[in-house]
Formats: structure tokens, C-alpha cells, sequence
């Protein structure tokens, strides 16, 4: 029973990162559109610039953390305005190409900048882990858990309950008419960017201690993310939160019972069989597709 | 208020608006009419600076209205509904008419973002405007509900209710009655007849619908083929010669 | 070894730098192909039958009378760039022979490549050594997948092959005539580790959690050839992140020894997956666990007290006079390389190679050198002891296991 009870706590922390990146997805899919496949590249980006500021420039962790998170708004915006932005209009396809290419080229680039050997981001949170009976929970996955419910409350409250989350949900559900009523589609197209690059980037920074930080290092939690995303039904805040959890969880009971080698197997054999039943997905009420 | 001045507007050859000039004047209601095709919906995507004409002036308590984009139109006090319903189909009721207050600081969206207690203000301003055009419309039993699963003449009647919503000076009205039943545009044309006191704005009302029409207008403008071909009070509407023959000729 | 690596930087193909050691001219180049009258052939049509090694001595490709060429193809870019460090290595070898006057008169040059850890990059790199560089030999590739990809390059060309920076049993399970292993097998790797768990360390229950690929489960193979059992075995796939399921089994199953045989980037999510459930089991790592650039990776107390396989000792060990003689070479030749575990790799690739050229008697040709390599016997080089045999290729067939003590492998005090 030990084992079962380790295995769903285990599961959450990990779950807790992908439910971010299922987030950030969501987020930016919801205004723009695009499902942001370089998600993993410009998460480890992020991570890496954190390094960059706490492990080579020395800065306090205050400052390292305000420089990676305003590092990742501004890199989130770049994107969009320098990449996506001028394939808004086009093809699903062409937007696939496009985000894939960034995933590529921004990896290169980071590999370039800091090569491919593993490096090491300190723990946020210090200290031997929690016991909970038999069980034990790593401080930092209890802090990742943490960070990332009130993240998804605080996001959910500024959709629901400011004019700026109206606008951007305004956005999401028609950008034309958006537009017509006035409201800066493109500066809320520029900010989703802006807060998803920055809430993968902040899962990046969290993960990365605990495996090692390198410019590919998000490509697997990224697919899990977004496994989430998908499962949670692409487009739901909620859904992303509790896709990610489930994920987290699920993949490491099927780890720990049936085999660690299909692990990933077994997800999206889950998944498949989620939306087999739930097209939409668990929260889903939009189907993804185009006109 | 508006004036339209020499207004030419043409598509690739195709006359849609033909030297047109008509004045909207402060808190009445003026209608323009005309055929199916006589390039009324035209001229409304021309005051709302979608369509920009080849000749002429459009200005608006003085201002020139074609140096504005469309998404600054609403700033200077022109609202519009749309023929074909444009709401937001994902967003309940409620929320869209909030949508059509904010125009009002929508350069605040971020600071306000950072000032909490002002946020809840005008959060809460917001929802009491909204659910003053809701009483109003007589659709508050519906403020909650996903504007995607409304029927056609509810949806209309939201459409309505967001443009209201924004306090214009001058409200464009795209067909607020097609595609509703009998009942409901009887009960349109009284609210309608409402609007300019109860929300101290101008309308301008694209129908053809000639009942409703010229039951709620103080003033009306025909047009057919892009050109005016008549203008007056509904009563000497009625008897032109030129407006029978041209509805009459659409018709038979 | 480290070809686990590939499925991760498959993509990298661009910004192919050449790392040359000393500059091949071209006239000496169109005059090997001129010789051999086959400039057509040789240069750069695709279509070539290439030079086999029964051609005239005069010909030997790479053979001058003043000279002879090595290639080396290692990544010094992409994802295991430290692995290019072996070229230093090399280059510090034959600087240290060519200052003792080079072998039989003939000073020793190397061109070596960069293949980035891909192994379409590798076959492209060794095809160019062979067909216009005409080395004589390849002194050192690195990885399972690359050195794979490039054998029926070498094949064709019957190019001696010393040193192969990977220990898969599928270098040593077949004998190929002109390919020489330096590393010990992983098996034999494995077989070490199992029986140090079992029998130095006396542990009761064992752990293996193991790459689920031919590297990782020769090691495995080995291990349990040791008469070693594991009480729990766990596969996993190269790009999994998240292992704290399969930590949360192996303590759930009560080990008190876990071996890991995995490549540098999993190893360190497996340790910090064992601190955080508070889980300090004896480790034990293959020798490719544990490149240093990870020991950083990994909270140092996680590492501390851990074992590891290792065939290069400690090179702390100065009293050892091959370590030494490699620590003042490095020094000497290659000041801005540091002496690292990776430079020790093809320092001894070099040694074996060039004990193979001392062996040789007559005109110096492939063949003869291949013949020459056969007869090396209780060769010393940095890793240990050497014996070829024509029907014996696999290289060093001694490992060792070294503690980890505060960021130095040293013998262990127990």
C-alpha cells in the first residue's frame, strides 16, 4: 500500500509540471490559435537563462527569478511578433511548420549559446523531504503543487472576474468581432504569448533540478504537457490542471504496476480512449478544428 | 451630428454608394431604406470606416471620421449591431454587453490589471450598465447564458444590447428586426423608439422593413442603386412617387 | 558507448566544423592519387572501388616516407561535445612520440572530425578521412550508433579501426579482421559491477534499473553473468524525465544496492528521484553514468559514497607512472584541454595504435599493420593490460571499481 500511496504522490509533482505546460498551451491556443509546439524549446530557454543569471552571473535568487520571468514575457512576445504573427492567416500546417522550426532552431541556438552538457539549477525549495507516514513528498514537488494551484486560481480569477480576462476570452472565442468592439486583438494575442512563455518557463525552472538541464531537456515533459492539454480538452483552464495531475499520476501507477518501458504507451493509449468517449475531452466544450 | 458628403464608393468598377450626401441630426432616430441591394449596409460599413469611399467626407460632431480605424470608432461615440449577429458565442450574455463598455479605458486594460480595488470598480460598473440595458431589453433572465445557444431574435436582441451598452452618441442599427417574428419587431419598434431619450444617442436605422420603419423615424433617407432618391419625414415618405415605384419594383 | 545518445540529436546537422591536427596539403594528396592511378577513382567520384590494403607498400594511402596519417572522428559539438576531448588526447600522444623522433623515421598526424554524436554526420566525416584525406588509419571513433553506421566504410576499404570509445557486444560478439577494440566490453563491465555488488559489497538485495537499448542491456547481460540476481529490474526508455515511479518500486522492494546503467542525463534524474522519497540505497554506476559534467548535475551528497565501474584509474594517481606520463603530456602539448577521463580515452587508443606501427616489420602497410596489431601482447597502455590475437579483438578485459569521494573517483576504502 506504501508503494501505491508513493506512487500518487510521486505522480503529482511531476503531474503539477505538466498541468503548466497544459496551461501554457491552453493559453496561448485560446487567443491565437496555434498549438505551440516549441513550447518545450522556449521553456528551456527560460531555464536556461535562469542559469545563466543565478549560476554565471551571480545575481541574488530574487533578481534571478524577476530576470527569467520578464525574460520569458519578452521572449513569448517576440515570438508571436516576429514568427507567428505573420502566418496568423495561414494554414494549420503552415503554423505547425512554423512552431516546429522554432522548436528546432531555438534549441540549436541555446545549444550554440550553451552547449549540450547537463547542468544544474538549485532546488527553489531546500531541505530533506516531507514524511508523510511511509510516504515522502519532496519539498520541491509540495512547492511546484502549490505554486501551481494558486497559478491556475489566480489565472482563473483574472479570466473570470477582470475586464482583461473578459477581453482576452473575448479574443479567444472571436477575434473578428474582438476587433470590431474595439478591443487590441494583437496586444492580446502578444500577452497570451507572453504568459504562456512564461508559465512553461516557470514549470522549466521548477523541473529542472530534478532532472538535468540541458536545451532539449522539456521535449519529453512537453509531450506529457501536452497529452494533458488534450486531455483536459484543449482550451480548458481547468481541464489543463486537472489533465496534468491525472497524467502525472496515472503514468506513474501504470509505471510502477504494468511497466516503466510503456509508460508513455500506456498515456496515450488513456488518452485515445478518453476521447474516444469525450471527444472534447474531459472539460472540452470547443472541438479543436478550423474552418 | 454625422454628415455624409458627396460619398462614392465603388467596388471594382461596381457603383455601391453614388455621390451621397444626407446630415443624421442630434437624438432622432433617421432611417435609411431602400431596396434589397440599393447599398444601405454599404454605407453603415462606410460610417463604421470598414469600407473607405474613393470620394467624398464623412465627419462625425466635426470630425473627420475617415482617419479613424475601424477600432477606434467606437471611441468617438459610434456603435453598431450587426445584420448577421456578431456576438461572441463562447461568452455568456452578461459578458458581452461588459465587452461593449470597454472601449471606455481599454488602454487601462494592464495598469488596471495592478490596481485592484479600481478593477473591482469598474467591474462592478461594468455589470450594472450591462444589467441596465438587460432590464431594458427584457432579456435579464438570460444574462447568463452562452450566447451560442440563444435563439436567432434573442441573439439579435444581445446584439442590440452591447452596442447600447456602450453609451454612443450615435447608434447604428443594421437590421434589428430581420429574421424575428411578427411579436417580437412590434415590440422592437417601441424600444427603439425609446433609445435617443433613455440613452441620449442618435440612431440610424437600416430596414426594410417600411412598417417598422417609418413608424419609429423622425427622419428618412431613401436610397436605391448607391443614390439618394429621397428624403423627409415619414409622412412625405409615404407619398413619393419615385420611393412606391422602387419598392413597388422590387417587389413585383 | 554513448551512440545512446543519438535519438536526441539526430536534428543537429548544421555548422559541420573540420578539427584538423595538422594540415594535409593538397599536392601531397594528388600525388597519393596520381601514384595509384586512380585520380578519378579516389578523388571524389562516388563510384569508387577504393584502394584495398594488398596495394603496392609505395601506395599505402596516408604513407609517406616521412609521415604517416591518422583520422579520428569524436563529437565536439551537439549534445556529448566533452567527448571530443579524446582528440586531444590523441594529438598529445603523438606529440610525445614525434618529439622521440615519430615511429621508424615517419612523424604521426591526425585529422580529426567533428560528427556531432549523428551518425549520418559520422559516415559522411569517415568517408571523407578514407577518400580524400586517404588516411592509413582511424585512430578512435566514439559511440555505439556512429562507429555502427560507419563499419561497412571501413570494410570496404579493409581501414585499420584502433579504439571505438564504445563496449556494445556487437563489436565484440563478431571479429571483423581490421577493427580493434580498446575499451573492455560492457559485459564485462557489468559482470564487474555484479560481482563487486555482491561480493565486496555483500549486498542483500539488488536493484538494476537499465537503459532498455543494446548498451543497457549489455551491461545488464553482464551483470547477471556474475551470478548476480536482481531482485527488482526496471527498462527505461532513453528520454523518460520522470522516474520517481520506478525509484518508488526499488524501494518499495526493499533493495540496499541499486545499479544504474544508463547515460549521463537519466542517471541524474534516477539520483534526484531517490533523494526526493529519502531513498539512500548503496549505488553502483557503469563508468557511462557518470561523465563529470554530471557529477554537477546531481547534489553531491546524492553522488557521495557511490561506486563506479572505471577501466581509466584514478587520474588524481600520480604515483601510477602511466597516469603520470599522460597528466605531463597533457600538460606539455594540450595546456587548454584539461586532462579529463575523455582525453585519457584517446590517449590510449593512441598508445595501442602506435604500439601497432612499433610492431610492425617491413614495408608498412594496412596489412601489415593489422598483422603487427595481432601480435601485441601484455601491451600496458592507461586502462590496463592489451593482447590481441588474430582470432581476439576485444580490447582491454579488465574494469575496476572506483569510489566516489567529494567529486574524485578513488579506490574504495572498503
Amino acid at each position: 500500500m506504501t508503494l501505491f500511496f508513493q506512487l500518487i504522490v510521486s505522480g503529482l509533482g511531476f503531474g503539477a509540471v505538466y498541468a503548466l505546460g497544459a496551461i501554457s498551451l491552453t493559453v496561448i491556443f485560446n487567443t491565437s490559435n496555434v498549438v505551440n509546439f516549441a513550447s518545450a524549446s522556449l521553456s528551456s530557454a527560460v531555464a536556461l537563462l535562469m542559469w545563466l543569471a543565478l549560476v554565471r552571473l551571480h545575481l541574488s535568487v530574487v533578481l534571478a527569478w524577476l530576470f527569467a520571468l520578464v525574460a520569458a514575457m519578452v521572449i513569448g512576445a517576440v515570438v508571436e511578433a516576429a514568427f507567428l504573427r505573420r502566418v496568423e492567416r495561414s494554414s494549420l500546417i503552415v503554423q505547425i511548420v512554423m512552431t516546429l522550426g522554432l522548436l528546432v532552431a531555438i534549441e540549436g541556438l541555446d545549444g550554440a549559446l550553451y552547449g549540450f552538457n547537463p547542468k544544474t539549477l538549485p532546488h527553489v525549495i531546500h531541505g530533506p523531504s516531507i514524511a508523510i507516514g511511509s510516504v515522502f513528498l519532496d519539498r520541491n514537488d509540495a512547492f511546484i503543487l502549490g505554486l501551481t494551484l494558486v497559478l491556475t486560481l489566480v489565472l482563473y480569477l483574472v479570466y473570470q472576474r477582470t475586464r482583461l480576462g473578459l477581453a482576452l476570452r473575448a479574443v479567444a472565442s472571436d477575434r473578428d468581432v474582438a476587433s470590431l468592439m474595439g478591443i487590441q486583438t494583437q496586444r492580446m494575442v502578444s500577452l497570451s504569448w507572453a504568459i504562456g512563455v512564461l508559465l512553461a518557463g516557470v514549470s522549466a525552472i521548477l523541473i529542472a533540478p530534478s532532472i538535468s538541464l540541458t536545451p532539449t531537456f522539456m521535449e519529453n515533459v512537453a509531450v506529457f504537457a501536452f497529452a494533458a492539454a488534450v486531455l483536459g480538452g484543449f482550451g480548458s483552464l481547468p481541464g489543463a490542471l486537472v489533465g496534468g495531475l491525472l497524467i502525472g499520476v496515472m503514468s506513474n501507477l501504470i509505471s510502477g504496476y504494468l511497466s516503466n518501458n510503456l509508460q508513455l504507451t500506456f498515456v496515450f493509449l488513456m488518452i485515445l480512449l478518453v476521447l474516444y468517449i469525450r471527444p472534447n475531452g474531459l472539460f472540452g466544450k470547443r472541438v479543436m478544428s478550423r474552418q | 451630428m454625422l454628415e455624409l458628403d458627396g460619398v462614392s464608393l465603388s467596388f471594382g468598377g461596381v457603383r455601391a454608394v453614388n455621390n451621397l450626401s444626407f446630415e443624421i441630426p442630434d437624438g432622432q432616430i433617421t432611417a435609411l431604406i431602400g431596396p434589397n441591394g440599393a447599398g444601405k449596409t454599404s454605407i453603415l460599413n462606410v460610417i463604421s470606416r470598414f469600407y473607405t469611399p474613393q470620394h467624398g467626407r464623412v465627419t462625425f460632431d466635426g470630425k473627420d471620421l475617415l482617419q479613424l480605424p475601424p477600432s477606434e470608432i467606437i471611441d468617438v461615440g459610434i456603435a453598431r449591431s450587426f445584420q448577421n449577429v456578431a456576438l461572441f458565442k463562447d461568452l455568456s450574455v452578461v459578458d458581452n454587453l461588459k465587452i461593449g463598455t470597454d472601449h471606455r479605458s481599454s488602454a487601462g486594460l494592464f495598469s488596471n490589471m495592478f490596481r485592484l480595488p479600481r478593477a473591482v470598480k469598474h467591474e462592478r460598473d461594468a455589470r450594472r450598465e450591462a444589467e441596465e440595458v438587460l432590464e431594458f431589453l427584457d432579456i435579464e433572465a438570460i444574462a447568463e447564458r452562452r450566447s451560442g445557444t440563444l435563439s436567432y431574435g434573442h441573439q439579435k436582441l444581445v446584439d442590440l444590447g452591447r452596442a447600447l451598452v456602450s453609451r454612443p452618441k450615435l447608434l447604428l442599427l443594421d437590421e434589428p428586426a430581420a429574421g424575428t417574428s411578427e411579436g417580437l419587431k412590434a415590440w422592437l419598434a417601441t424600444k427603439i423608439k425609446e433609445i435617443p431619450e433613455r440613452f441620449g444617442c442618435a440612431v440610424l436605422l437600416i430596414d426594410h422593413d417600411m412598417l417598422l420603419v417609418l413608424g419609429v423615424s423622425q427622419k428618412v433617407v431613401v436610397v436605391d442603386f448607391g443614390s439618394k432618391i429621397a428624403q423627409g419625414t415619414p409622412d412625405e415618405i409615404r407619398q413619393d412617387r419615385r420611393v412606391i415605384a422602387a419598392y413597388l419594383g422590387e417587389e413585383s | 558507448m554513448l551512440g545512446e545518445f543519438e535519438n536526441l540529436d539526430f536534428r543537429r546537422g548544421s555548422d559541420r566544423s573540420r578539427w584538423r591536427g595538422h594540415n594535409v596539403k593538397w599536392p601531397k594528396v594528388v600525388l597519393a592519387c596520381s601514384t595509384l592511378g586512380l585520380v578519378a577513382a579516389a578523388c571524389g567520384s562516388s563510384s569508387s572501388t577504393g584502394t584495398t590494403a594488398t596495394t603496392a607498400a609505395a601506395a599505402t594511402p596516408g604513407v609517406t616516407a616521412n609521415s604517416i596519417l591518422f583520422g579520428e572522428t569524436t563529437p565536439k559539438s551537439g549534445p556529448a561535445a566533452l567527448y571530443g576531448q579524446q582528440q586531444a588526447g590523441i594529438q598529445a600522444y603523438f606529440d610525445t612520440i614525434n618529439a622521440q623522433g615519430g615511429v621508424g623515421g615517419r612523424k604521426l598526424k591526425l585529422i580529426a572530425l567533428d560528427d556531432q554524436y549523428s551518425p549520418p554526420v559520422a559516415l559522411q566525416d569517415t568517408k571523407t578521412l578514407i577518400e580524400q584525406d586517404h588516411v592509413f588509419a582511424i585512430v578512435q571513433t566514439n559511440g555505439t550508433a556512429t562507429t555502427e553506421a560507419n563499419m561497412p566504410i571501413y570494410q570496404q576499404f579493409g581501414v585499420p579501426v584502433v579504439g571505438a570509445g564504445t563496449g556494445a557486444a556487437f563489436f565484440y560478439d563478431t571479429l571483423r579482421p581490421f577493427f580493434f577494440n580498446v575499451w573492455p566490453a560492457y559485459t564485462v563491465e557489468g559482470k564487474k559491477l555484479g560481482e563487486f555488488a555482491t561480493q565486496t559489497l555483500k549486498l542483500n538485495k539488488i536493484g538494476v534499473i537499465y537503459q532498455n537499448d543494446d548498451f543497457g542491456k549489455s551491461l545488464y547481460q553482464g551483470f547477471q553473468s556474475s551470478g548476480a540476481t536482481a531482485a527488482v529490474s526496471i527498462p527505461y526508455d532513453p528520454t523518460q524525465t520522470d522516474f520517481s515511479s520506478a525509484v518508488a518500486q526499488l524501494k518499495s522492494a526493499g533493495v540496499d544496492g541499486v545499479v544504474i546503467f544508463a547515460i549521463p542525463g537519466p542517471a541524474i534524474s534516477i539520483m534526484n528521484a531517490m533523494a526526493a522519497i529519502n531513498f539512500h540505497p548503496k549505488l553502483l554506476l557503469s563508468q557511462v553514468s557518470v561523465a563529470p559534467s554530471s557529477y554537477s548535475a546531481v547534489n553531491s551528497s546524492e553522488i557521495n559514497g557511490s561506486y563506479i565501474s572505471a577501466f581509466i584509474p584514478p587520474l588524481t594517481d600520480s604515483t601510477n607512472p602511466q597516469v603520470a606520463t599522460f597528466l605531463s603530456a597533457m600538460k606539455q602539448y594540450q595546456p587548454s584541454t584539461p586532462a579529463s577521463v575523455f582525453a585519457a580515452w584517446g590517449w590510449e587508443a593512441a598508445q595501442t595504435a602506435v604500439a601497432g606501427l612499433k610492431a610492425v616489420h617491413g614495408p608498412l602497410t594496412r596489412a601489415s599493420y593489422i598483422a603487427a596489431l595481432n601480435t601485441l601482447t601484455n601491451l600496458q597502455i592507461l586502462g590496463g593490460t592489451i593482447s590481441y590475437s588474430p582470432t581476439d579483438h576485444a580490447g582491454l578485459k579488465n574494469v575496476t571499481v572506483l569510489e566516489n569521494i567529494n567529486g574524485h573517483r578513488v579506490r574504495p576504502t572498503a
